[in-house]
C-alpha cells in the first residue's frame, strides 16, 4: 500500500468501506432466507432426479416389468447390478436381482437402456447405514423403493421415441 | 550484526483445509521469506486414465464426471464427447449443441462461485462465501431439474444430449441469469473495494507473461497475466462461434487479477447463457449412436476452455470397442506447477492467498 | 498449420516423416483398390446376367486399417528430438511457445513418445510422435526448451516408464515413491504393494482373536 497515504485518509477510507459493506448486509437481511434446516426440512428433488433405483410393481399385473433382457447388467460401468433367472421362454422368472449400491455411481445408464421401463430412479437419496452389508438391495428392497404414483417416463423420450 | 538463520521446511498438507483438496506443499522457509515450494500431489489418483481403457465409449462418459475435476463435471463430459464425435466423424444436432452452451456457461458460472466462495473464506470474509453458494444452489436445482445429477450428471452423449429441457426450463434460466447479474456487483462491491481484501491481493503472487506461457499456465490464470488466450474464441467448438463474447485479460498477473478476470468472466458466461437460450433451435437432441460403438483407428487431440483452463484429451483407437489410450490434459496440473514460479519471495502467510488464487481442484491434478 | 509452412518444416528436417501426409496416401491408396474391386465385381454381375447365372453376392467394404491423424502429426527420431523443437519454437514463423503436454503411448512392441506444441501468437499446433523402442525408452529431456515439461515428463516416467534424458528432478509423481512398475503399460499386472499386504493381515490377525464381523458394527436392519 501506498505509504504516501496519511493514516486519517486510510481511516477514512476503512470507515468508507465498512459503510458500504454493512449497508449491503443491513440491506441482505432484510431478503427473504434461502437456508434450509436440512434434517427437519427436505427439499423436493425433480422428477428427474437420479435417486436410488427400484423396480416398480405393474398394478395390472402385480409383477414387475422386467423381461431379464441383461441390458443394464451389460451397460453398468461399475459392474454393480448382478440378475439371475431361471426358466425358459415365457415362463422365464428372476431369482436375483441385486444392485450393490455401494458401488452405484447413479448414472441412469441401466435406466436409459431398459426396454420396458422396469428399472427406475426412486427419489429417495438417504442410503446412508452403519454397515455396508445393508447396501446391498436386493429384488424386495427395489420393488420397495419404487416410487408409489406413475412415474414421468417422458424423460427419455424424445420427439416420441425413446433413443437407443 | 548479522543474524544467523536457517532454513526451515514447513509441510503443509496433505491433510489441510486451505489446499482445497488433498495437496501437500513442502515449503522452505527463511525466516517468513518463501524461498522455494514443492507441491507433492498423487493423494487422489484415481487413475481414470487406465479406467477408461477398460470401459466403452458410452461407459466412459460416467468416468468423466468423478475422475476428472468433478467441480466441473459437464465441462469433462463435453471434452471426452467432442473427442469421440471428432474421432468416429459423428455430427451433433444443432439443438444439442446449444444445450451443451447454456450447460457449460452454468458450470462454469457454479465452479467460478465455488472458488470465490472458498477463495474468500481463506482471506477471512466468510459473507461472500455463503452468498456463493446461494447462486451456486441455484445453478444446482437447475441442473437438476434438466440431467437429473447436482454435481455428478451423466448427460452429455456421443451424439448429443441425454434428455432435451424440460419444459418452462429456459424461462426459468434466463430469469436465473437477470437475477445472478447484480448478484455479481454485489461481490465486486463486497471485495473489490475492501482494503483488506486488496491488501493480501493487489501485488501478491505475480507470474509473468513469459514465465505463465513456459510453465503451461492457462484459463483464468494465463489471461491474468497478459496472455488473451481462449479456446472457445482460438479454435471454437460446439456453437461458441457464433456466440458474442468477450475475453478479459489483466496485465498484472497477482491475485488481484486473477480476481477480476474470473469475475469478469462470471458476467461474460451470462452473457452467453441468454444468447444461447434465445437462438435455441427445436430438433433433435440426439443423434442415433449404437451403445456398442467402435471408433476408427487414429487418434485426436480436442481442446476445450474449461472453468480452470485449457482442458483437452488425447483419445487413441485402435479400432475397438474401448479406447487404447486415453491422455486427459489437465489444466490445473499445470497451473499447479505454475504455482512453484508465483510463491517465490512471498511470505508464508501468502501461501494461502496465492494457492486459492489459482483455483485448482485435486482430482484435475491427479487425475 | 499452413501447407507452406509443413512444407518449409520438411525442408528443414528432410528426416521427420509426415504422418498426416502418409495416412491421406494410405486412404487413396485404399480407396483405389476397393474402387478396382467394384468395379471386377460389377463386370463379373454383368457377364453373370449375360451367361443368364445368378449374380454374385454382393461386395462389402472391409473395415479401414488406415490410421487417422486429426490434424498435422510428425514423426521424429529422438536423435533429433531437440533440435527440431528448438527450431520449431525460436522459428518465428512457428513461435511454438506453449507445451501442451508430454505424454507417450504404449503399442506393445514399441512406445510414442507425443508432444504437442502450441503457438499462442499464430494460432497453430503440431503434434511430434517420437517412437522409441521398448527395451530401451530413453528421450531427451525437453525441460531446457520448455519448463512447463517437467511435470509432465515426471508423470510419463512414472506411468509408463519413459526415461528422460537430462531432466532436473525425474522421479515419481503420482503414484507413490516405492511403487513397483508402470501402471499404464499394458502389461502392467497390479499388485498389492507391500504394506497394504501388511496392515491387511495385521487387519486379518485382529479379526481373528477379537471374533468380530468382517463389516463391522451393527446389523442388517
Amino acid at each position: 500500500m501506498d505509504r504516501r497515504v496519511s493514516i486519517a485518509a486510510r481511516v477514512a477510507r476503512g470507515l468508507e468501506a465498512l459503510a458500504i459493506g454493512l449497508g449491503l448486509t443491513w440491506r441482505a437481511m432484510l431478503r427473504p432466507k434461502v437456508t434450509v434446516q436440512y434434517p427437519v426440512e427436505k427439499k423436493n428433488v425433480s422428477h428427474r432426479f437420479h435417486g436410488l433405483l427400484g423396480l416398480p410393481i405393474d398394478p395390472e399385473t402385480g409383477k414387475d416389468r422386467c423381461i431379464i433382457c441383461f441390458q443394464c447388467e451389460r451397460v453398468c460401468p461399475s459392474r454393480c447390478i448382478h440378475i439371475e433367472a431361471t426358466g425358459k421362454g415365457k415362463e422365464r422368472v428372476l431369482t436375483r436381482f441385486d444392485i450393490e449400491m455401494d458401488k452405484c455411481q447413479y448414472c441412469g445408464f441401466c435406466v436409459e437402456v431398459c426396454p420396458t421401463e422396469a428399472i427406475v430412479f426412486a427419489p429417495h437419496y438417504e442410503a446412508s447405514t452403519y454397515n455396508r452389508a445393508n447396501l446391498l438391495y436386493t429384488l424386495d428392497d427395489l420393488h420397495k423403493l419404487a416410487p408409489k404414483e406413475p412415474i414421468a417416463t417422458g424423460i427419455v423420450r424424445t420427439n416420441g421415441r425413446k433413443h437407443r | 550484526m548479522a543474524l544467523r538463520t536457517e532454513e526451515l521446511m514447513l509441510n503443509m498438507g496433505p491433510q489441510h483445509p486451505s489446499t482445497h483438496g488433498v495437496l501437500r506443499l513442502v515449503v522452505t522457509l527463511d525466516g517468513e521469506n518463501i524461498i522455494e515450494v514443492q507441491p507433492d500431489i498423487g493423494y487422489l489418483h484415481s487413475s481414470v486414465e487406465k479406467m477408461m481403457e477398460h470401459r466403452t465409449y458410452f461407459q466412459n462418459v460416467s468416468l468423466t464426471d468423478r475422475g476428472m475435476d468433478y467441480l466441473i463435471a459437464l465441462q469433462n463430459e463435453e471434452v471426452y464427447c467432442l473427442a469421440v464425435e471428432r474421432l468416429a466423424g459423428i455430427e451433433v444436432p444443432e439443438r444439442a449443441r446449444y444445450i451443451r452452451v447454456v450447460m457449460n456457461e452454468l458450470q462454469r458460472i457454479a465452479s467460478h462461485l465455488v472458488w470465490l466462495g472458498t477463495w474468500g473464506i481463506d482471506l477471512g470474509a466468510t459473507t461472500v462465501f455463503l452468498w456463493c453458494f446461494r447462486e451456486r444452489e441455484m445453478i444446482m436445482d437447475l441442473f437438476e431439474q434438466v440431467t437429473g445429477g447436482r454435481l455428478h450428471h451423466a448427460y452429455y452423449r456421443i451424439g448429443g444430449v441425454y434428455a432435451d429441457l424440460p419444459e418452462g426450463w429456459a424461462e426459468q434460466c434466463q430469469r436465473f441469469v437477470d437475477y445472478f447479474l447484480p448478484r455479481v456487483d454485489e461481490y465486486d462491491a463486497l471485495l473489490t473495494a475492501n482494503p483488506i481484501f486488496l491488501a493480501r491481493t493487489r501485488g501478491v503472487g505475480v507470474i509473468s507473461r513469459r514465465d505463465a506461457i513456459a510453465m503451461g499456465a492457462s484459463g483464468p490464470v494465463a489471461r491474468a497475466s497478459g496472455i488473451a488466450l481462449d479456446v472457445r474464441k482460438e479454435e471454437p467448438y460446439e456453437v461458441y462461434d457464433r456466440m458474442q463474447f468477450d475475453v478479459p485479460v489483466q496485465s498484472e498477473g497477482d491475485c488481484f487479477a486473477r480476481y477480476r478476470v474470473r469475475l469478469e468472466e462470471m458476467r461474460q458466461s451470462a452473457r452467453i447463457i441468454r444468447q444461447a437460450l434465445r437462438g435455441l433451435p427445436p430438433g433433435e437432441i440426439r443423434t442415433r449412436v449404437p451403445m456398442t460403438m467402435k471408433a476408427p483407428r487414429g487418434e485426436v487431440y480436442v481442446r476445450t476452455e474449461s472453468a480452470r483452463g485449457d482442458l483437452g484429451i488425447f483419445l487413441v483407437s485402435d479400432g475397438g470397442e474401448t479406447p487404447y489410450r486415453v491422455k486427459i490434459r489437465a489444466p490445473s496440473f499445470s497451473n499447479l506447477y505454475a504455482l512453484t514460479e508465483m510463491m517465490k519471495g512471498w511470505k508464508v502467510a501468502d501461501v494461502i492467498a496465492i494457492l486459492g488464487s489459482i483455483d485448482i481442484v485435486l482430482s484435475d491434478v491427479d487425475r | 498449420m499452413s501447407p507452406e509452412r509443413i512444407a518449409q518444416f520438411l525442408e528443414r528436417f528432410p528426416r521427420v516423416r509426415d504422418l498426416a501426409a502418409e495416412q491421406r496416401a494410405e486412404q487413396a491408396r485404399e480407396d483405389e483398390e476397393w474402387a478396382a474391386k467394384q468395379r471386377e465385381w460389377q463386370e463379373a454381375v454383368e457377364r453373370a446376367k449375360a451367361e443368364g447365372k445368378p449374380a454374385p453376392r454382393p461386395l462389402k467394404r472391409e473395415e479401414s486399417r488406415v490410421y487417422h491423424y486429426h490434424g498435422p502429426t510428425f514423426g521424429v527420431e529422438r536423435e533429433e528430438l531437440l533440435d527440431v523443437c528448438r527450431w520449431l519454437r525460436d522459428n518465428p514463423e512457428f513461435d511454438m511457445s506453449y507445451l501442451s503436454f508430454v505424454s507417450a503411448i504404449d503399442w506393445r512392441d514399441r512406445f510414442e513418445v507425443v508432444y504437442h506444441l502450441r503457438s499462442p501468437a499464430r494460432r497453430h499446433s503440431v503434434v511430434l510422435k517420437v517412437p522409441v523402442p521398448r527395451d530401451d525408452p530413453r528421450v531427451p529431456s525437453v525441460t531446457g526448451l520448455w519448463r512447463g515439461a517437467e511435470w509432465h515428463e515426471r508423470e510419463a516416467y512414472d506411468l509408463l516408464g519413459i526415461v528422460f534424458e537430462g531432466h532436473p528432478d525425474l522421479r515419481r509423481i503420482l503414484m507413490s515413491a516405492d511403487w513397483k512398475g508402470h501402471p499404464l503399460r499394458k502389461d502392467y499386472v497390479y499388485e498389492d504393494p507391500q504394506w497394504l499386504v501388511e496392515v491387511a493381515s495385521q487387519r486379518q490377525r485382529e479379526i481373528a482373536a477379537t471374533g468380530e464381523d468382517w463389516e463391522g458394527r451393527g446389523s442388517r436392519s
